[in-house]
Order: C-alpha cells, then structure tokens, then sequence
C-alpha cells in the first residue's frame, strides 16, 4: 500500500473506533479464543491460558486450581465476562473512573472561577488548580483505560487507550498556554 | 498563534474525553446487564455534540478581543450557550462515573472470590 494510502487507513481507524463507524477490513491474523472446549469430564480438551499467570490450561478440570498461581479454573475458562476478570484489575479501573468524575467535576468548576478572574491577580493561582485538577483527571483516565493483563479485547482497546491517553494529556496545557497570551497582553 | 495552539489543546483534552468514554463501552460489553453499555452509548452522542459546540464556542471567542461586548445580545448569548450546557454535561459525566465505578467494584468482589490471594 502507498505510504498516503496507508495514512489515510489509520486515520479512518481512529475516527472509526471513536464514532462506531465500521473500520476497514483488517489483515487476517489468528483468532484468539476466549472460551475454551470443556469435555464431558470436566476438563479443559484444548490449550487454553490462565487469566492470571497464562499457565496452559489444557487437561485440568474446571474445579481444579492453576498449578502456577493458584487461580480457580473456572475463573478463566468463563470466558470474557467481567465478573471472571482480574479483581486487581477492575478494582484499579473502578478507582480511575471515579477520580475521574471527581476531577472533572472540580475542572469545570475551576475553568469557571478562571473565566471569572481572568487577568486579574488571582488568574495564576486559578490556572494551578485547573492544570492540578485535569492533571489528577489523566491520573483517573490512565488507570481507568488500563488494558485487561488476561488480553481479553487487547487490539481494540490499547489502541483507544493510547489515543484517549495522549490526546488528555495534549489537552492538560490548553490553560498554562491560554495563561501565556494573557502575559503577553 | 497562542490563541489557535490553545483552542487546538482544548479540543484535542475534548477528544481524549470521547475516547475515554468510547473505551468505557469495551468492558460494559462484558457485563451481561447491557444497561450501562446503553447509558454510555447515548452519553457518548450527547457528549459528541456538547464539546463539539463547546470547542468550536471557545474558537470564536478566541477570534476577538472582548467578544460579550463586540457582538449584540442575542448573538453574544449563542456564543456563551454551548459552554453552559457543559454544566450539565459534566454532572451527567459524574453520575455515569460513579455508577460504572460501582459496578466495577460490584463485579471485583466477584472476582475476588475466585482469584488467588496474593
């Protein structure tokens, strides 16, 4: 493909996977599976990995224990649902979307009380507490798009997370550069 | 150029905000109650338009100098309109936040129950 065609196809894939719109059609890779075969017996007939530790799976029983680390069986091989992920993981999520909401919450009104004393003596102080407030709102947004450690949905999702990750951290110096012009006036 | 690389920061922080809440939809997806997956969905269209005028508001301030008192009532009010409606906007986005992050943890202590102790 030419280089500008290629572009182009990236471009379009970012835009897809913001507005939902169908992304073009990708290189045949292997599938992944997500559920494995589980036998008549009760075990697992297939190579299949450990959402923990990655321990291949295959021949132990659904109530057994991984020999590796010790996760129930049944944890991994349940397929993709949340409640069978990595608690760790959704815990550290949960907290990311929650500082989130706070953060964004004391952002917007920050970016008020900023508006008000814009090119007065408290601007800067108010400029601090807004970049301080978005900053604590990346924090939230870095480990709410943590990716999955199991790699349930890896492709889709480190590409949205590295986009959502570098476009809010572009947009944490939108006030320190706006602070810049009223110096300069 | 200040005024352009600011407006050009601000919707970029815009962008990261879509993303983030389009990324929020991929582990909805793996609850089976699809209700959050719903409320994301529409927020995300709603958002789409908020901060698309939001931004595209703070360009045209950004134009002039003084623009509340450059323009008559009527127009200066269209300007200030889209910023306004990120009040909402954003308490809506609190709300979404604070229900995702409890079925998270709604579904960790499920988790917790069958994940090894460390």
């Amino acid at each position: 493909m030419l280089p500008c065609l290629s572009v182009v196809a990236r471009f379009w894939d970012i835009v897809g996977s913001l507005t939902g719109a169908m992304p073009p059609p990708r290189p045949a890779e292997a599938p992944r599976r997500h559920v494995p075969m589980v036998g008549e017996d009760g075990t697992v007939a297939g190579d299949f990995p450990c959402h923990h530790c990655g321990y291949d799976l295959r021949t132990l029983g659904v109530n057994d224990k991984c020999p590796e680390c010790g996760t129930v069986v049944r944890a991994s091989v349940r397929g993709n649902v949340l409640k069978y992920s990595d608690p760790a993981w959704l815990r550290r999520v949960a907290t990311g979307v929650r500082w989130m909401g706070k953060s964004g919450v004391a952002a917007a009104i920050l970016c008020v009380v900023w508006m008000l004393v814009f090119r007065s003596a408290l601007e800067p102080l108010a400029t601090l507490g807004l970049f301080l407030a978005v900053g604590a709102f990346i924090r939230g947004a870095w480990d709410a798009t943590t990716p999955d450690p199991s790699g349930i949905d890896e492709v889709r999702c480190a590409r949205l997370s590295t986009l959502a990750r570098s476009l809010l951290l572009a947009g944490l110096f939108a006030a320190p550069v706006s602070t810049l012009r009223s110096r300069k006036a | 150029m200040i005024r352009s690389t600011t407006a050009l920061l601000l919707a970029a922080g815009f962008a990261g905000i879509l993303a983030a809440v389009r990324y929020f939809q991929r582990p909805t997806l793996r609850i089976p109650d699809g209700r959050l997956f719903a409320a994301l969905e529409s927020y995300f269209r709603f958002l789409l338009i908020a901060v698309s005028a939001a931004t595209l508001s703070v360009w045209m301030a950004n134009l002039f100098d003084r623009p509340p008192a450059r323009f008559a009532t009527p127009l200066a009010c269209v300007i200030v309109a889209p910023l306004l409606v990120m009040i909402p906007t954003t308490l809506s986005f609190f709300s979404l936040c604070s229900d995702l992050a409890a079925h998270l943890n709604d579904q960790a202590a499920i988790a917790a129950k069958l994940w090894p102790r460390e």
